[in-house]
C-alpha cells in the first residue's frame, strides 16, 4: 500500500532528488514508484493541484475505486 | 387530492446543492471531457502550468451563482497564495473565480452531503458537530484543518450508526483530509453556457529549486488532478540546450499502478506530448520527463576542447623529446607562450555564449568545468613556458600538464557517455 503524501518514508535511497512545491515534505508519486538512476538527477515539481483522494484511502485497485465512487453517488442521489 | 395525468412525463427529482456537488465532483469525467496541461519552463527556472479544460456543464446539475450565472467547480488547488494565476472562459474572456468564503461554503456543502451519504443519515438528522467541524476543515489553514479532520473522525467513530462500508468511510476521510489542504476552485460561467460545450483555461506558477549536478536529468510532476477529466494530455517544451529522451506517465489508483510511455524518436525531441485516459475518477498520476544535454554549443565545445588541449600538450612533450634527440639546444619562439595563453582565453569565452535559465546552467555545470580545466591548462602552459625552470624539473612539469589534460579529457568523455541512457535491445 502506498503511503499518504507528507507522511511517507523516503524511498529514494539517497538518490538525487530535488523536491519542489508547496507540499514538499514527502516523496512525490514518481519517487515512490521508481527513484532516479545513479547518473540521473530528478527535479520534482509537486504542483499546486490536489487529488480528490489521498493514496492512503484504503482503495486496492481501479475496480474498487470505481465501485466506491458509484456507491457514494448512488447513496447521495437517494438522500432525502 | 388531484392526481397527475398519466401522459405527463415524470417530474425530475429536485437535487440539493450537496447532491449536485457530489455528482459534479465525483462524476467530473462525465462532463469534463478533456484536460490539456502544458508546462512552460521560464528563464528563471520556474514553470508555468497552462491547463485547458473542455467541458459541458450539465443542465440538471447547474448551481445557481450571481444573476444569470452558474457556479462550476473545476479542480482542487492547494490552500495558500497562488502566483501568476489567471483563468479565462469562452472567447478567452476572464471569468470570475469564487472568493475564499464562497469556495469554503461549496466545499462544506459537498463534504456534509458526502458524510450523510457515507453514514446514511438525512440532512435533518445531521449532528451539529459535523457541520461545525467540516466548516473548520475547509476554511482553516492546513494544520488546523488536519486537526479538525481528526476530531471529526473521532466524533463519527464514537457515534452509534447503522452498518457503514469501511472503504467508503476511509474514502470520505481521505477526501476530508484533502479538503484540509486544498480548496475547491470554482468559477462562474454565463447561464447560457449550460448544456453547451465550452473551454475554460487557467494557469499558475509552480515553484522550483536548485537542481543537482548529474550527467542526465529528469523532471517529474505530480498530477493529482489527473482523474478529473475523461482524457488527459500533457505537453512539455524542453529548455534550450536540453532534449527529451523519454516521457512516461504513471497512473496510480489505490495500489494499482499503470504506466504509459510516449513514443519518441531515438534522436531526442524538443517537444513531448502524452495522452492518457484515466482509469478512475480517484486516479492520480506522475509524469517523468527524461532530459539530456543537447550536443551542441558549450557541450560539444567542452568535449572537443578537452581533447584538443590534451593533444596539444602531448605534441609539446613529444616535440621536446624529439628536439633533445635531433636539435639539442634549439629554442622555441618567445611568442609561443603568448599564443598558448591566448588560446586558453579563447577557450574560456565558450563558457557563456548563450542565454539560459538556472536549470540549463546546472545541466551545463560539468561541461563548463571541463572547459575551464582545459582553458586553464593552456594558460598555465603558456605561463610555464615563459618561466625559465631548469631541467629535469621542466620536463616533469610538462608531463604533469599533459597528465592533467588527459584527466580532463577523460572526465569529459565519461560525462559524454553517461549523458545518454543506455538503449536496451
Amino acid at each position: 500500500m502506498l503511503d499518504t503524501y507528507g507522511n511517507g518514508m523516503d524511498r529514494t535511497n539517497g538518490r538525487a532528488v530535488s523536491r519542489m512545491g508547496a507540499d514538499n515534505t514527502g516523496p512525490a508519486i514518481a519517487d515512490y514508484l521508481e527513484p532516479p538512476g545513479p547518473d540521473v538527477a530528478r527535479f520534482v515539481y509537486r504542483g499546486r493541484t490536489g487529488a480528490l483522494v489521498g493514496l492512503s484511502a484504503g482503495i486496492k485497485d481501479v475496480a474498487e475505486a470505481r465501485k466506491v465512487v458509484a456507491s457514494l453517488r448512488a447513496k447521495a442521489a437517494a438522500l432525502t | 387530492m388531484p392526481s397527475r395525468p398519466p401522459d405527463l412525463p415524470a417530474a425530475e427529482p429536485v437535487l440539493t446543492d450537496g447532491q449536485k456537488l457530489i455528482e459534479l465532483i465525483l462524476g467530473s469525467e462525465d462532463w469534463i471531457h478533456r484536460q490539456v496541461e502544458r508546462v512552460d519552463i521560464q528563464p528563471t527556472g520556474d514553470t508555468i502550468h497552462r491547463v485547458s479544460m473542455d467541458l459541458t456543464v450539465p443542465a440538471g446539475l447547474a448551481l445557481a451563482g450571481s444573476r444569470g450565472a452558474v457556479v462550476v467547480p473545476v479542480t482542487l488547488l492547494q490552500k495558500g497564495p497562488l502566483s501568476c494565476f489567471t483563468v479565462v472562459g469562452p472567447e478567452e474572456l476572464p471569468v470570475p473565480l469564487l472568493e475564499t468564503d464562497a469556495n469554503s461554503r461549496l466545499s462544506a456543502t459537498f463534504l456534509r452531503a458526502l458524510a450523510a451519504a457515507t453514514y446514511g443519515y438525512s440532512a435533518a438528522q445531521e449532528p451539529i458537530e459535523v457541520g461545525l467541524l467540516i466548516t473548520d476543515i475547509v476554511s482553516s489553514d492546513q494544520r488546523r484543518g488536519r486537526l479538525a479532520t481528526e476530531r471529526l473522525r473521532r466524533f463519527l467513530a464514537d457515534r452509534p450508526t447503522g452498518p457503514v462500508d469501511q472503504v467508503e468511510v476511509a474514502t470520505f476521510f481521505s477526501m476530508a483530509e484533502v479538503f484540509s489542504r486544498c480548496f475547491l476552485m470554482a468559477i462562474e460561467l454565463d447561464a447560457s453556457l449550460v448544456g453547451r460545450r465550452c473551454v475554460v483555461k487557467f494557469s499558475h506558477l509552480d515553484t522550483r529549486n536548485d537542481p543537482h549536478d548529474r550527467p542526465r536529468y529528469e523532471m517529474s510532476w505530480d498530477l493529482e488532478h489527473f482523474g478529473v477529466a475523461g482524457s488527459y494530455h500533457f505537453e512539455l517544451l524542453s529548455p534550450q540546450l536540453l532534449e527529451i529522451t523519454s516521457l512516461t506517465l504513471t497512473e496510480v489508483t489505490g495500489s494499482e499502478v499503470h504506466r504509459t510511455a510516449a513514443e519518441l524518436p531515438s534522436v531526442g525531441v524538443s517537444t513531448g506530448h502524452l495522452a492518457a485516459r484515466p482509469r478512475a475518477r480517484l486516479s492520480a498520476a506522475a509524469v517523468v520527463v527524461g532530459l539530456v544535454p543537447r550536443r551542441y554549443g558549450v557541450v560539444s565545445q567542452s568535449f572537443a576542447v578537452a581533447w584538443l588541449v590534451a593533444a596539444t600538450l602531448a605534441v609539446v612533450v613529444l616535440g621536446r623529446t624529439l628536439r633533445d634527440v635531433w636539435l639539442p639546444g634549439a629554442v622555441v619562439a618567445p611568442t609561443t607562450a603568448a599564443i598558448l595563453s591566448a588560446a586558453g582565453a579563447i577557450v574560456l569565452t565558450w563558457i557563456a555564449r548563450t542565454p539560459e535559465d538556472r536549470i540549463v546552467a546546472a545541466v551545463l555545470r560539468r561541461p563548463r568545468r571541463h572547459l575551464v580545466g582545459a582553458g586553464a591548462l593552456l594558460i598555465l602552459a603558456g605561463l610555464y613556458m615563459a618561466v625559465p625552470v631548469p631541467e629535469p624539473v621542466r620536463s616533469v612539469g610538462w608531463w604533469a600538464l599533459l597528465l592533467a589534460a588527459a584527466g580532463v579529457a577523460t572526465a569529459a568523455t565519461v560525462h559524454r557517455r553517461r549523458s545518454r541512457p543506455r538503449r536496451s535491445g
